[in-house]
C-alpha cells in the first residue's frame, strides 16, 4: 500500500518517451524497485531528504555565484533528487557507440592537423576546415603523445521520441559536469542508501582514478613521479569547484596561470623550494587564453611561452590544443563519414540529423520548416546563441534568418527533438521533465574507459527541451543498472 | 608546495586566528559590559581600538551601545575587519587552497561562512540572545581548529597554517596588553579596580590559570608576567615565539638554503622575551617594549613573505 500519492498525479505526455513508464502506463522493469521504494516514503520524508540534499551540496561549497545588485548570492546548481536509471544492456550500446566515435574524432584530429588526407580525399570539405573558427594553424605539425588528442570527451546523448540514442554534441575541448555526476551519487549515498544498494547500480567513483593514471602516462619526461598539475582560471571560474576536486581526488597540484613560468622551452610551478618542473597539464583554461604570446595578448589567465614548451615536446597538455576543429556543429554532421573513412564501419550511435546553411537546398527546407527546427551557431556552447522554432515569435525568426543569410557557415539547424522524459519532484510531485545525457570517456594509451553513467541534464521548466545549467537546468544521480 | 598556496594557507590561518580573538574579546567584554555596578557605563572603545580602524569620533559614538558594536563587528560588511568579512577572506584563501586542506577543513570553514551569512543569525540581536549567538560562533571556531588539528597532516601546508596563527596570536595578546596597560599610562603598579584585571585576563582567556598561579590577588605586574614571559600560557608572547621558532625550525630543515633571515629574525625575536623578566621590561617601558614587539612580528611575516610566499 503507497504511503504517498507520488506516482499518482505522474502524466507523461505520449509524444515523447517516458523512462519510466510505457505508453500503457505500467511501469518498466528497471524503474519498478525504485518505484515500489519511493511509494513506501511518507510525504514530509521526501521533503526533508529534498533539504537534505540542498544543504549537503551548500556545506561542501559545491555552489556558483549569481551577481545581483552588486552583491554575490551563492547558489547551488539545482539537483532532482530521483535517480535517472538506464538498464546496461542499453549502457553496453552506447559505451560501444561513444568510444567507436571517439576513435574516429582522434585520428580525424591527427589527420587534420598533418597530412590531412580526409581533405585530399573529399570526405570533409576544405573550405569547412578553413573557416572553422577553432583550427589552429599554431599546432600544425605538432605531434602529441600517443597520438592522442581527446583525452576527455563529454558526448552529449539524448533519445527521440522511439526512445533511440542520437549523439547531440562531441564535447572535445574542456567538457565540465564530472564532478556533479561524482557529488551527485555521494548525495544518493546519503540520502536514498537502501534503494541504492538494492538496485546493485554500478560505481562511478573510479573516475578519478583512471583520469590520473592517463595523465601520468603522458609525461614526456621518463621519470617515475611526473609532475602533474590542473590549470583552473582561478576562483572566479563557474567550475573552479570542480577544478578543485579533480585536483583533490586525483592528488595533483592546482595551479592558476600565475603559478607557472616558462623557462627554457619547460614549464616550472613556483614553489616554496624553487621552480619544480610540471610534465603533464590538464588545463581547464580555453586556448585562447592558454598562452598570451600565441593566441590572445590580452589573456592573464595563462602562462607566457606555453605553447613554446608543448612544440617541444617538453609538457603534454589535457585535452590537446585544436580540438575544437572536432567539435564544431558544422563538422560534427559530418563525424559518421568520418568513422566509415577512418575505421571502415558503419556508425553505433547516429547523429542528430543536421542541414548546413551553406547548403542552398537544405537551407530552402528549413526556411520552409522554421517552427520543427532549432537553429544553433556552430561554435557556441552552454545553450547560447540557439533559437527553437517552436518558442520563437516571428520576429526572432525573421532575425535568425536575415543572421543566416549573413553568415551560412555559422548556422546549422536540426529537426527538434522529442527528448525523452523522467520523473522528478517538483514542488512535492512527481512531474516529466526532458532530460539528456553526458557520459565521460576517458582516452589513453591503454584505450577509451567510460565510467558508467554521466551525468543527467534536466530541464526544470515544464515543457521546455533547454537543459543547459545556463538556462535553468539542473542535474540528476544517473544509475545503470543490471 | 605553491608559493601562492602557502601564503594562502597563512593568511586564512591568521583571519581565523583573529576571528578567535574577537569573538572572545566581544563575549567577554559583552559579559563585564553586563556585570557593572551601575554607575559608569561600560565602555567598548578598547576593543574597537584593536579591531577596527574607525576614526575616533566613531570609536566615541559606538562606544557605550553594546548592541551596535557587535553589529557593527561581526556582521557590518562594509566594515573590512568584521568576522564577517574576514571569515569571508579565510574562506576565499582556503577556496584557492582547497586542495591542500582536507575537505573536512574546508567544510567546516564553509559552515561557518554560511552561518554568519544566515540573515536569521543577526535577529539574535534583537532577541536579547547575544552570548548564546557568541557562544555558538565561538564553537564553531573550535569546531574548525579542532577538525584542522586531527584531519591534516604534518607536511608543509601545517607549518604555514602555524606560522600564521601563532603571529597572530601573538600580535593580539600584545595589541590587548598595550590597550588594556596605556588605559592606566602603563603603570604596573597601578592597583587598578578588580574588574578591569578580571576583564583583561578573561579576554586573554587566562583568569583561571592566573588564580592558580598568583594565589588571588589581581595586579598589574602579575598580568603582565602572565601574558608575555610565562611559556606554559599559550596566548603569552614566550609562548607563540617558542612554536613560531620551532615551526621555522621545520621548514628549514626542508629547505634549508634560503631559510636563514626568516631564522635570524625569529631567533632575536624569541632570546628577547626568553631572556627578559618584568624588571627589564619595566626598565624600557612597557609600551615601548610591546611596540618593539609588533614591529618585530611585522618584520618577521615580511621576511617570511620574501623567502617563502613570493610568487609575483
Amino acid at each position: 500500500m503507497a504511503k504517498n500519492d507520488l506516482f499518482q498525479h505522474y502524466h507523461a505526455a505520449p509524444e515523447f518517451w517516458d523512462e519510466m513508464r510505457l505508453p500503457d502506463g505500467a511501469v518498466r522493469t528497471h524503474y519498478e524497485a525504485v518505484v515500489r521504494e519511493l511509494s513506501q516514503l511518507p510525504a514530509d520524508d521526501l521533503k526533508r531528504k529534498e533539504e537534505l540534499a540542498k544543504q549537503l551540496f551548500m556545506n561542501q561549497g559545491i555552489t556558483f555565484t549569481v551577481y545581483f545588485e552588486n552583491e554575490g548570492i551563492e547558489r547551488i546548481f539545482p539537483f532532482d533528487i530521483i535517480p535517472r536509471i538506464i538498464v546496461e544492456s542499453e549502457w553496453l550500446h552506447i559505451e560501444e557507440g561513444i568510444k567507436q566515435r571517439l576513435k574516429a574524432l582522434n585520428l580525424f584530429l591527427k589527420d587534420i592537423y598533418n597530412e590531412q588526407q580526409i581533405v585530399k580525399d573529399g570526405i570533409v570539405p576544405a573550405s569547412l576546415i578553413v573557416t572553422c573558427p577553432h583550427f589552429t594553424r599554431e599546432v600544425f605539425g605538432i605531434p602529441v603523445i600517443h597520438d592522442i588528442y581527446v583525452h576527455i570527451a563529454g558526448i552529449d546523448l539524448i533519445r527521440d521520441a522511439d526512445g533511440t540514442y542520437y549523439v547531440l554534441e562531441d564535447n572535445l575541448r574542456t567538457p565540465s559536469g564530472v564532478s556533479y555526476m561524482l557529488e551527485n551519487r555521494e548525495i544518493t549515498k546519503r540520502i536514498f542508501p537502501n534503494m541504492l544498494a538494492d538496485n546493485s547500480v554500478k560505481k562511478v567513483s573510479d573516475y578519478p582514478l583512471i583520469l590520473g593514471k592517463i595523465l601520468r602516462s603522458l609525461a614526456p619526461r621518463p621519470v617515475g613521479q611526473p609532475v602533474v598539475a590542473l590549470l583552473t582560471p582561478g576562483i572566479f571560474n563557474s567550475a573552479y569547484y570542480e577544478h578543485t576536486f579533480l585536483a583533490r581526488y586525483m592528488g595533483i597540484e592546482l595551479v592558476e596561470g600565475r603559478d607557472l613560468v616558462v623557462d627554457d622551452h619547460k614549464v616550472y610551478m613556483k614553489t616554496t623550494r624553487g621552480k619544480r618542473q610540471v610534465d603533464v597539464i590538464y588545463r581547464r583554461v580555453d586556448d585562447d587564453f592558454l598562452d598570451p604570446l600565441v593566441f590572445r595578448p590580452d589573456s592573464a589567465l595563462g602562462v607566457p611561452g606555453l605553447m613554446s614548451a608543448y612544440r617541444r615536446g617538453n609538457v603534454a597538455l589535457v585535452n590537446a590544443v585544436g580540438n575544437g576543429v572536432a567539435d564544431d556543429k558544422a563538422i560534427y554532421a559530418y563525424v559518421p563519414d568520418m568513422i566509415k573513412y577512418y575505421l571502415n564501419e558503419e556508425p553505433i550511435l547516429q547523429n542528430v540529423p543536421t542541414y548546413r546553411m551553406e547548403d542552398i537546398e537544405a537551407r530552402a527546407h528549413v526556411f520552409a520548416n522554421m517552427e520543427k527546427m532549432v537553429v544553433k551557431r556552430t561554435n557556441e556552447s552552454g545553450g547560447y546563441g540557439m533559437v527553437m522554432g517552436n518558442k520563437a515569435s516571428p520576429e526572432e525568426l525573421d532575425g535568425a534568418k536575415a543572421a543566416i543569410l549573413a553568415d551560412p557557415r555559422s548556422f546549422i539547424a536540426q529537426p527538434i527533438i522529442k527528448l525523452s522524459t523522467v520523473p522528478c519532484l517538483i514542488d512535492g510531485k512527481l512531474q516529466p521533465r526532458h532530460v539528456d545525457l553526458r557520459p565521460y570517456a576517458l582516452c589513453g594509451p591503454q584505450g577509451i574507459e567510460i565510467v558508467p553513467g554521466g551525468l543527467t541534464r534536466v530541464a526544470l521548466r515544464e515543457g521546455s527541451l533547454v537543459v543547459n545549467s545556463s538556462q535553468g537546468g539542473g542535474s540528476k544521480d544517473t544509475w545503470v543498472v543490471g | 608546495m605553491l608559493s601562492r598556496i602557502a601564503d594562502s594557507l597563512f593568511w586564512m590561518a591568521r583571519y581565523m586566528e583573529r576571528t578567535d580573538g574577537m569573538l572572545r574579546m566581544l563575549k567577554i567584554n559583552l559579559i563585564t559590559a553586563l556585570d557593572r555596578s551601575g554607575q559608569a557605563n561600560f565602555n567598548w572603545q578598547p576593543v574597537l581600538k584593536i579591531f577596527t580602524s574607525l576614526p575616533p569620533e566613531e570609536v566615541e559614538r559606538l562606544s557605550l551601545n553594546s548592541d551596535e558594536v557587535l553589529r557593527y563587528m561581526i556582521f557590518n560588511k562594509e566594515n573590512e575587519n568584521s568576522i564577517r568579512s574576514i571569515v569571508g577572506k579565510a574562506r576565499e584563501n582556503t577556496r584557492g587552497a582547497q586542495d591542500h586542506v582536507t575537505k573536512e577543513v574546508w567544510e567546516s570553514i564553509n559552515e561557518f561562512y554560511h552561518k554568519l551569512n544566515d540573515p536569521g543569525l543577526e535577529k539574535a540581536i534583537a532577541r536579547g540572545e547575544q552570548i548564546v549567538m557568541l557562544s555558538g560562533l565561538i564553537n564553531q571556531y573550535l569546531h574548525f581548529t579542532g577538525v584542522a588539528e586531527v584531519t591534516m597532516p604534518r607536511e608543509q601546508g601545517w607549518n604555514y597554517l602555524n606560522l600564521g596563527k601563532f603571529i597572530e596570536r601573538g600580535v593580539i595578546t600584545a595589541d590587548i596588553l598595550d590597550i588594556k596597560f596605556s588605559n592606566i599610562s602603563n603603570d604596573l603598579a597601578n592597583p587598578s579596580d578588580v574588574p578591569y584585571w578580571r576583564n583583561l585576563l578573561l579576554s586573554l582567556n587566562c583568569y583561571e590559570l592566573y588564580l592558580k598561579r598568583y594565589q588571588g590577588s589581581l595586579d598589574g605586574q602579575n598580568v603582565a608576567d602572565l601574558a608575555i614571559l610565562n611559556p606554559q600560557f599559550p596566548r603569552s608572547l614566550a609562548y607563540c615565539l617558542f612554536r613560531l621558532e620551532r615551526t621555522v625550525q621545520h621548514l628549514s630543515d626542508e629547505y634549508p638554503e634560503n631559510s636563514d633571515p626568516v631564522k635570524k629574525i625569529i631567533g632575536r625575536l624569541r632570546a628577547k622575551v626568553e631572556f627578559a623578566d618584568m624588571e627589564s621590561i619595566s626598565g624600557v617601558g612597557l609600551h615601548t617594549f610591546l611596540t618593539e614587539m609588533k614591529l618585530n612580528f611585522y618584520q618577521f611575516s615580511n621576511a617570511l613573505g620574501r623567502t617563502y610566499f613570493a610568487y609575483n
